[in-house]
């Protein structure tokens, strides 16, 4: 163990390798080239290295100083490792501190955010052809990529997290436009950004209001202060923590904010299958566990919002999934559906659940796209499913890989999808809101449409693998031309293949049951929180292993009965009964058309009003003023001439009249200028007087 | 030293007329040393801040290195020079902007090089005057001095329509100024008439009961500092201006002059009459949150490049408005962080804006339009000054991780408590910012090479040269914004305790 305790006291190094190799790739890219994916997939895998070491120094126990210093805080997590800066800055007079920590929930993560970035480096690496011109740009994004993801994970306070969430959120738009010559992929990374902006926009008032009334950021900060200030600005911090829930939506792309990352699928499959499926889209739902001091603190209506959104997003997605032609439109439809379960369980209190699904499915759905990625790679870049067909034959690694992802999705039992969907169900039918009286079928609503939704993806990916996989060829000519992809795609597929289907057994709670075997909880342990006390009966738990199961394999049976019995006729014949609802969900309930019309034509024409007016109302203002002003100064002008200029001619004139008098009176006479000059002084004189 | 920082420019313009107008070489070295005195001359009073003797006299509470001498002792006009926080980082950010507006006129400006470059010293001159004078008539003499050259950088090196905006940008600011110096007068009469030194002013007419007059003295004030800023609705000779400038003065005036308005206003108008501006927070935070989200609006529609970025500063300086005015009715300590914040913007605005000109003048000296409609696909034809204005748009939407994102966020903690969920405008005008700078990115530097602007040189040496320092700066502070805020802390405390008397 104290060899492990090493690698957890200099965490850091986690997070420094990889901003090393993204700046070294980005500055030798020329004489990198394509060795860039050699450098930087061996990088990671020190990363790798180092997270694995950390992470059994973290399991193991051992670091019992860290653990006395915050007993009985609710809602927080002893962090095992925790290093502080003190002098980052201030705000105001508050000190901010910036810090890192390492606790069971940072540890998992460590481990699968560089194991997944390092499969994706290498699968990359085959996955571009030889013609691909930004091959270093990719390899130097995913790895600042990387530094964020580890960067918000190891995170001690919620203003670091903001900033590597945003850097992620860079690293995603460069990665979503990277063939930027095209237009959808320069629409899909900005549609992207703008839409997690419009919920990072929340996120930020959350924190201000958190900071507002903790003066601090830091977890352990606000899981000491929070609790305090309940009594006082309760619904304060119900808002806040709202807000801050409105982040995590448009990261993890729940309803309404969901519509960014199907077109984030625009990007290269390897990027999709990091950021886009394992990792990046995750970080909403890290972020609802990670601040679970201030859910847990909020009132109770707070989490129920946050359940019910992520109920509703995972029935919602799964249901436009079922009628997706695009391999890749179908993974990601599965994401934001399989988002909102997590998002779901975190809401109804189930937090161990939550995280553990965020774990099997990082693992789960990067395979997958690996897997779609092959298939695409070797059917010429078709992404298509009715192109494709029987696919199984031709590429067997990918199709042996894709089959333990699928079944994975699918919740088939034994898979590690299995036992995360049946603890996140679990959390729903024992569901216990705190604080808030709600109907007994409104209880259990959420497990109802978690129920339906596990049936619906066994459909869909049902569906989708017999699409690809099965049945014969319906392109003849991409079929005759599909090729197994080299080692660098296949080897990290096999890793995950590996982690897919036995990920779920160290918290496989009914063979605990049956065997006895304590490791098999361990998660349970690694993922305690404090102030959740999980307890459901046995009786309970059979009976919901028992529904998931059932509704998984219903879903695969009606899956395979719609594809494989039923002919082509038949479906088109039923498709044209429920013709409506066919075309509201073919058409993504329309969401896409309303956001359209709702905020970007009207923002359209709101700016360009906007800029008439400034042109046209303000500016004629000041430019009515100057010419107000010009026109006094032609107006002074004119009086100035015809006026002033007359008058002062009449007086010349005058003048003139009287000089020619007085020239008269300049006779040489010394009486006469005497005589002149008297009047003139008896005149004054008197002038002087009456005026006075 | 202060004297050094603000009169070496101008000593450096004298010794240049007597040099002949051919020699250009020879002009752009002797106006580069006299740009750069001020800024060696600088680092000292960084290097030596915390250690420096704070002043405890009257005309220089709390103020650095002052200097004060008499100078019309009959109506107490002195010569009293001193800086606190909030000065000396604008100085910093002025003499570090001026080399390097020097540097990126060589070559790009060909005509009257001699006056060019004597207007841009006495420009500088002016600035870091406005920056250390502690007297309101030596104040106003530095903030003059500042008109005349700039009217003239734009009038004779401009653009097309460079005299409508010259004219524009004279009228504007002197009506400001004018209307300024009535209030100010007012002030000191009131205060008894014995002295224009601005602390011992504030300590008397902070005291003055909230009337007609106050008022319309504190307006005065604001109206002349808000065209400056600019602030809406006083904003519009900026985009003219901005336009219509050639590169260098165009990063001149959106990196430090408009800084000269923010400064004022914590320097003058809210130390002044501070309960005035506790009564009437609402105005400037209405008007400053309507500019926030106006001028984004206004940027996302325009056609010009250079236009767009004109008004984000107007977008950006909103966020100053809006925390000065949180920071006059809110308790101490959370005044104290949006005034923080509020700063911060401004110097990190400071920071990027001239970048970001100079990248859209780096695209117009190529290829000879801003037209966001003909541009395009620019990333394949020069990347690296491409990715340059990548990495200076995401600045300047506020990315976290740089500059523009430390400012904008502690603005808005500070101003959350004052104004509550009304923050939300300004949250939407960042949505509608990040909006234009992405299409804006994706008209210009995305998509294919154009056919026309194939073959275009990619960056100089010397374009790196301009670029590198402030791109630093940039990172800089964006991961470690601390020296910004230990040069701030005691100023922002002071202020804020000014502003917090002046509300009983």
């Amino acid at each position: 163990m104290h060899f492990a305790e090493t690698f957890l006291h200099s965490a850091w190094v986690i997070l420094a390798l990889p901003l090393l190799t993204s700046a070294l790739i980005a500055a030798f890219a020329r004489s990198l080239q394509r060795k860039a994916w050699i450098f930087g997939t061996g990088m990671m895998l020190v990363a790798l290295f180092w997270s694995i070491m950390t992470f059994i120094a973290v399991a193991g126990g051992g670091h019992g100083a860290a653990e006395a210093a915050h007993e009985g805080a609710k809602f927080l997590i002893e962090p095992a490792w925790h290093i502080q800066w003190d002098a980052w800055g201030q705000f105001g007079s508050y000190n901010m501190k910036m810090g890192l920590q390492v606790d069971g929930l940072t540890a998992v993560m460590l481990v699968v955010v560089t194991l997944v970035s390092a499969c994706v480096q290498t699968y990359a690496s085959a996955y571009f052809d030889g013609g691909e011109k930004r091959f270093t740009r990719f390899y130097a994004a995913i790895n600042l990529f990387t530094t964020g993801m580890l960067g918000l994970v190891l995170a001690d306070n919620l203003f670091l997290l903001l900033v590597c969430w945003e850097i992620m959120g860079l690293c995603s738009y460069l990665l979503i436009g990277h063939w930027y010559e095209q237009e959808w992929p320069r629409m899909g990374q900005i549609k992207a950004f703008l839409t997690t902006r419009v919920g990072d926009v929340g996120m930020m008032i959350g924190i201000f209001i958190l900071f507002f009334l903790a003066k601090d950021l830091t977890w352990v900060g606000l899981a000491e202060k929070l609790p305090e200030v309940i009594a006082e600005h309760g619904a304060l911090l119900g808002l806040g923590a709202f807000l801050l829930f409105t982040g995590a939506m448009g990261k993890s792309a729940q309803f309404p904010l969901h519509t960014w990352l199907p077109d984030a699928m625009a990007g290269p499959t390897p990027g999709s299958a990091l950021i886009h499926a394992a990792t990046m889209v995750a970080a909403g739902v890290y972020l609802v566990g990670r601040a679970f001091m201030v859910y847990g603190n909020a009132p109770g209506w707070v989490l129920v919002v946050v359940a019910f959104i992520g109920a509703f997003t995972s029935l919602f997605a799964a249901s436009i999934a079922t009628l997706r032609h695009d391999i890749k439109e179908v993974l990601a439809y599965s994401t934001i559906s399989q988002l909102g379960y997590m998002i779901m369980a975190l809401g109804l209190g189930g937090w161990a659940a939550g995280n553990f699904h965020m774990m099997t499915h990082a693992f789960f759905k990067a395979l997958l796209f690996f897997a779609a990625g092959s298939v695409i790679h070797a059917h010429h870049h078709n992404q298509f499913l009715h192109k494709m067909g029987g696919l199984r034959k031709k590429i067997p690694i990918t199709f042996a890989v894709w089959m333990a992802g699928y079944l994975a999705l699918a919740g088939f039992p034994g898979f590690s999808g299995f036992f995360s969907k049946d603890e996140l169900l679990l959390a729903a039918w024992t569901w216990h809101p705190e604080g808030v009286h709600m109907a007994g079928w409104l209880l259990k609503l959420p497990f109802i449409m978690g129920l339906t939704t596990a049936f619906l993806t066994a459909y869909y990916m049902t569906r989708a693998t017999y699409l690809a996989f099965f049945g014969k060829p319906r392109d003849h000519h991409l079929y005759d031309h599909a090729h197994e992809s080299p080692w660098q795609m296949w080897a990290p597929m096999a890793v995950l293949a590996v982690l897919s289907v036995f990920s779920g057994w160290g918290w496989a709670a009914l063979p605990n049951e049956w065997f006895g075997g304590e490791w098999m909880l361990f998660f349970e342990h690694l993922f305690h929180m404090p102030g959740i006390e999980h307890v459901a009966e046995a009786s309970a738990a059979h009976a919901v292993t028992a529904m998931a199961t059932t509704a998984g394999l219903t879903g695969i049976g009606l899956g395979l009965l719609l594809y494989k019995v039923v002919s082509p006729n038949t479906r088109a014949k039923w498709i044209s009964a429920g013709k409506p609802i066919y075309n509201l969900v073919r058409n993504k309930y329309y969401v896409d058309e309303i956001y359209n019309v709702l905020f970007i034509e009207t923002t359209k024409v709101l700016s360009k009003g906007i800029s008439w007016f400034d042109g046209n109302v303000v500016d004629a203002i000041v430019n009515g003023l100057g010419k107000v002003g010009t026109q006094l100064a032609d107006a002074t002008g004119w009086f100035d001439k015809t006026v002033v200029d007359r008058l002062v001619t009449i007086w010349a004139d005058i003048s003139r009249g009287i000089a020619a008098q007085f020239k008269r009176m300049a006779t040489g006479l010394v009486q006469q200028y005497m005589l002149t000059l008297v009047i003139v002084v008896v005149a004054s004189v008197v002038l002087f007087q009456v005026i006075r | 030293m202060l004297s050094l920082i603000v009169f070496a420019p101008m000593a450096m313009a004298l010794l240049m007329l007597f040099v002949p107008k051919t020699q250009e070489k020879l002009l752009f070295i002797l106006a580069g040393i006299g740009s750069l005195i001020p800024l060696v001359a600088t680092l000292p009073l960084l290097a030596g801040w915390s250690g420096a003797a704070v002043s405890t006299e009257t005309y220089a509470k709390g103020m650095r290195f002052v200097e004060h001498f008499n100078w019309i002792p009959k109506v107490g006009v002195s010569y009293t020079f001193g800086v606190d926080g909030f000065a000396i980082t604008m100085i910093a950010l002025s003499v570090l902007l001026f080399p390097i507006a020097i540097l990126a006129s060589y070559g790009y400006i060909k005509t009257r090089v001699k006056d060019y470059l004597i207007l841009l010293l006495i420009l500088m001159t002016g600035t870091n005057g406005v920056f250390s004078a502690l007297d309101f008539i030596l104040f106003y003499v530095f903030w003059e001095i500042v008109l005349l050259p700039m009217y003239f950088l734009i009038g004779i090196w401009g653009g097309a329509r460079r005299e409508y905006a010259a004219i524009k940008f004279f009228i504007y600011t002197l009506v400001g100024s004018v209307v300024m110096l009535v209030g100010a007068i007012y002030l000191y009469l009131q205060a008894g008439g014995t002295s224009f030194n601005i602390l011992e002013l504030a300590t008397k007419t902070s005291q003055l009961p909230v009337t007609g007059l106050t008022t319309f003295a504190f307006f005065a004030l604001v109206v002349g500092f808000a065209v400056k800023v600019p602030m809406f609705p006083f904003h519009t000779w900026l985009p003219d201006a901005h336009v219509e400038a050639p590169t260098p003065i165009s990063m001149l005036l959106a990196g430090i002059l408009l800084k000269l308005g923010s400064y004022a206003m914590i320097r003058i108008s809210h130390p002044l009459l501070p309960q005035v501006a506790k009564q009437y927070a609402w105005v400037l935070f209405a008007l400053g949150v309507a500019g926030i989200l106006y001028a984004a609006l206004a940027a996302m529609a325009q056609k010009d490049f250079k236009k767009q970025v004109a008004y984000s500063s107007v977008n950006h300086m909103g966020f100053f408005v809006i925390a000065l005015s949180a920071a006059s009715i809110l308790p101490r300590d959370m005044a104290e962080v949006a005034l923080q914040g509020g700063y911060i913007v401004t110097i990190a605005h400071g920071i990027i804006s001239p970048i970001f000109f100079f990248a859209v003048g780096m695209f117009y000296e190529r290829t000879h339009t801003r037209d966001l409609g003909k541009l395009g696909g620019m990333f394949v034809t020069i990347p690296v000054v491409s990715f340059m204005t990548a990495f200076v748009a995401f600045a300047n939407l506020g990315l976290p991780g740089l500059a523009g994102f430390i400012g904008e966020f502690i603005t808005l903690t500070g101003v959350y408590p004052a104004y509550g969920l009304w923050v939300l405008v300004a949250g939407a005008g960042l949505v509608i910012t990040a909006a234009w700078h992405l299409l804006t990115m994706r008209n210009v530097l995305l998509g294919e090479g154009k056919k026309e602007y194939a073959g275009l040189p990619d960056v100089t040496t010397k374009e790196k040269l301009i670029f590198a320092p402030l791109a630093v700066l940039t990172v800089l502070f964006g991961v470690w914004p601390a020296p910004i805020m230990n040069l701030l802390h005691d100023a922002v405390q002071t202020l804020s305790q000014v502003i917090a008397l002046g509300g009983k």
